[in-house]
This record gives structure tokens, C-alpha cells and sequence, in this order.
């Protein structure tokens, strides 16, 4: 009898980066294509931790080959004294893996992270409202970068359901004291930014990524507000956002927005890092066509 | 008759368009049986472009100009949740 053929994922190895993490699961669902039998080994020996918004795109990768009808099996390599699994294991990664790991590991009472929450139509809100709590009680955000936060994160979530033609998202987050700064992955497996889009452009893939965040550049289902809100949030924020979508990664700072290629996502993902102390104006994105509105409508406000 | 539409018990962040599209067809519903209407935005925090525009800005065109500044007020609303529905509106 033939020996199940193994892929085995090294985290040290691909946790670098945003690239190399998407080149992995590309590389995995590549593979898998091809050997739908094969047996997965994800090695979490010699690292100690992961960034969540790393975790949540390897989950993504394999949760898009069960949606394929290719069941990932296997097991997981790691030190029983590595703190890794046991923080995976708090933020759920395991457990939407269907892998079960021996012991307990109990969630921390002040915890600074909210857990990888699948999140549809229904939960939406729920899930919006416990990140939006965990981040309030656990750290000193500056309240006008909280209201941005809300309303950013708002959006982003609600611009899969409504523009990825999938029924749910993935979501998680993090809040780093040491860096007052906050860390977010909002994850799908739908129809990417270039698709959306161009129902109603002609728009290359990198005209789609580039011209997102453009203010009123929508695929006919929205405004084209949210990507725009947010990035300008980002550039007032001193913060980062990445979007990757399709073969292209479009980074938005303070300093630089430009686009790179990467390996294929199949649908999108939306990296935030909030800095919690650093002051912004949301004037600058909440007030299109204020000025002469206000005039017209101010009458109404008591 | 006066009603008011306290937007708290709905949420302290109002967020999504179906959320919006819900509501504004609550609002039609509660203006065919009163005179006019309180939306209430004490305790709430923000609001989103896609909520204002889904649910005021639509409501604002489907209604004739007149009925909807005469019957319409919002009250308690913050400086952010006041830029969000004027800008949508």
C-alpha cells in the first residue's frame, strides 16, 4: 500500500511576513489541487509565537480548500513547553481546524486579544461589538481614533458581505501594549477587489487595487467610501494598511501607498495596524460635502 | 404625535447597510402613524457611511423635501454622527 504522500508547512519558516505567509498558502493549496490525498504536517517547533493576522490567512487557505470539497488532514509538530500553541489555541485556531490538543488552556482574564471569530450577516454586529470592547478595556486608545476605528472596521466588514459574493468573513485582533498599537485581519475567500470591481469599471488588476481606496469607486453596491475612509485614517494615524487581493498587495502608510505582486489570495484581506496614541481628524473623512450640507440640513439637529 | 426612535437600543455602533435599509423602512413605518419623529442618538456612538446613506440618505428620497425636514429631527447626535448623516443626506 502506497504511503500517504505529506506536505509539511514549516510556521518558522513562512511567519516573515504578510508574502510569505499568502507564497505558503498558495503553495498549499496548489499542492493540495494536485494530491487532493495528501497528509498536512504544520510544524510550530523552534518559534514561540505568530501574529494572529498570520494564523488567521493560513486557517483561511485551508478552510478554502474544505469549501473546494478537498479535506486537509493531518497533525501538528511542537515543543509542549513553546508558548505558540497554547496562544493558537486560545484565539481558536485549532479548534475551526477541527484539531484537538491535549490540555487546557485558559483564556487569560484580561485578554488582549479577540479570538479568530468566523463572522456572517447575523454575528456581524456581535463580532464588531467584541473587538470594539476588548480593545476599549484593555487599552488607552485616543477616543477620536477609537470612533475612526468603529467606523473603519465598520465598513471593512461590511464590504464582504456585501462585495465578496460570500456569505462570511474571518476576522481577529490584537492589541500590542508595548507598541500602543493594534493589529487586525479581516479575511475572505470571495470573488477579490479586480471581480468586484470591474461590474461596473474596466479596471486591470492593478488599476482595481490601486483605485479601491479612491473616494466613490465602487462596484455600483456602495459608495466607495470604506477603503477610502480607512486608508486616509491610516495616513492620519501614522498606522498600515494592506490590502491583497488576487496577485496584488497595495500598502498604504503615512509616508508611501505602492502596490506589489504577490502569490495568489483568492479572495481578500485587509490588514490594519491602529496606533492607539496617535491623535487624527475624522473630519477628513467623515464630511463629504459637508460644508454646503450643513446648511441646507442643520436645521434638523436639536 | 410625536415618536422617538432611541437608536441606543439598537446599538452603540450602527454599522451595516442591511441594518440601514431595515430601519429607514421602520421609519416609513412609524411617519404613516405620527406626526413627527425624534431619532434619538444618545449613547450612540457612530455611525457609518454605508448605515446614513442605506437609511437617511434613501429615506431623504423617498420622501418629498418638505415632509422630510418638517417631520424629521435628529437629537443627541454627536459631532462625528452629525458629519456622517448630513454628508450622506
Amino acid at each position: 500500500m502506497d504511503k500517504p504522500i505529506t506536505y509539511i508547512i514549516d510556521i518558522k519558516k513562512i511567519s516573515n511576513s504578510h508574502e510569505t505567509i499568502i507564497q505558503s498558502c498558495y503553495n498549499l493549496i496548489g499542492y493540495y489541487h494536485k494530491n487532493p490525498d495528501a497528509k498536512i504536517i504544520i510544524d510550530f517547533r523552534n518559534i514561540d509565537f505568530m501574529y494572529p493576522d498570520y494564523s488567521i490567512l493560513l486557517l483561511c487557505a485551508i478552510k478554502h480548500l474544505d469549501k473546494l470539497g478537498i479535506k486537509v488532514s493531518g497533525r501538528i509538530r511542537y515543543n509542549t513547553k513553546s508558548s505558540i500553541v497554547p496562544y493558537l489555541a486560545r484565539i481558536n485556531f485549532f479548534k475551526y481546524l477541527n484539531i484537538q490538543i491535549p490540555g487546557e488552556f485558559k483564556r487569560l482574564e484580561n485578554n488582549r486579544f479577540v479570538e479568530i471569530q468566523e463572522y456572517n450577516e447575523n454575528n456581524q454586529i456581535k463580532v464588531l461589538k467584541s473587538i470594539l470592547t476588548v480593545i476599549k478595556e484593555n487599552s488607552l486608545i485616543n477616543d477620536n481614533v477609537f470612533a475612526s476605528l468603529d467606523y473603519c472596521l465598520n465598513e471593512i466588514l461590511d464590504n464582504v458581505l456585501n462585495h465578496s459574493e460570500v456569505k462570511v468573513g474571518w476576522v481577529v485582533a490584537q492589541y500590542f501594549e508595548k507598541m500602543n498599537a493594534i493589529r487586525i485581519m479581516v479575511a475572505d475567500n470571495g470573488i477579490g477587489i479586480h471581480k468586484s470591481l470591474n461590474k461596473r469599471h474596466n479596471f486591470s488588476e492593478i488599476d482595481s487595487i490601486e483605485n479601491c481606496i479612491n473616494s466613490g469607486v465602487t462596484n455600483g453596491l456602495g459608495q466607495g467610501h470604506g477603503l477610502y475612509a480607512t486608508s486616509t485614517f491610516t495616513k492620519m494615524n501614522k498606522g498600515w494598511l494592506s490590502l491583497i487581493s488576487g496577485n496584488k498587495k497595495l500598502d498604504v502608510s503615512e509616508k508611501y501607498t505602492k502596490t506589489n505582486t504577490v502569490s495568489f489570495w483568492q479572495g481578500t484581506c485587509v490588514y490594519l495596524r491602529v496606533n492607539t496614541n496617535v491623535d487624527v481628524d475624522y473630519k477628513k473623512f467623515t464630511s463629504n460635502h459637508f460644508d454646503y450640507k450643513e446648511q441646507l440640513f442643520e436645521d434638523m439637529f436639536k | 404625535m410625536t415618536h422617538t426612535i432611541k437608536f441606543r437600543e439598537i446599538g452603540s455602533s450602527l454599522g451595516t447597510r442591511n441594518l440601514g435599509a431595515k430601519i429607514r423602512l421602520s421609519i416609513l413605518d412609524k411617519l404613516e402613524s405620527n406626526e413627527r419623529l425624534l431619532l434619538d442618538f444618545d449613547q450612540v456612538n457612530v455611525v457609518t457611511n454605508s448605515f446614513a446613506n442605506e437609511c437617511f440618505g434613501k429615506l431623504r428620497t423617498s420622501l418629498p423635501e418638505n415632509e422630510f425636514k418638517s417631520k424629521i429631527s435628529f437629537i443627541n447626535a454627536n459631532d462625528f454622527i452629525q458629519r456622517v448623516i448630513i454628508s450622506a443626506l
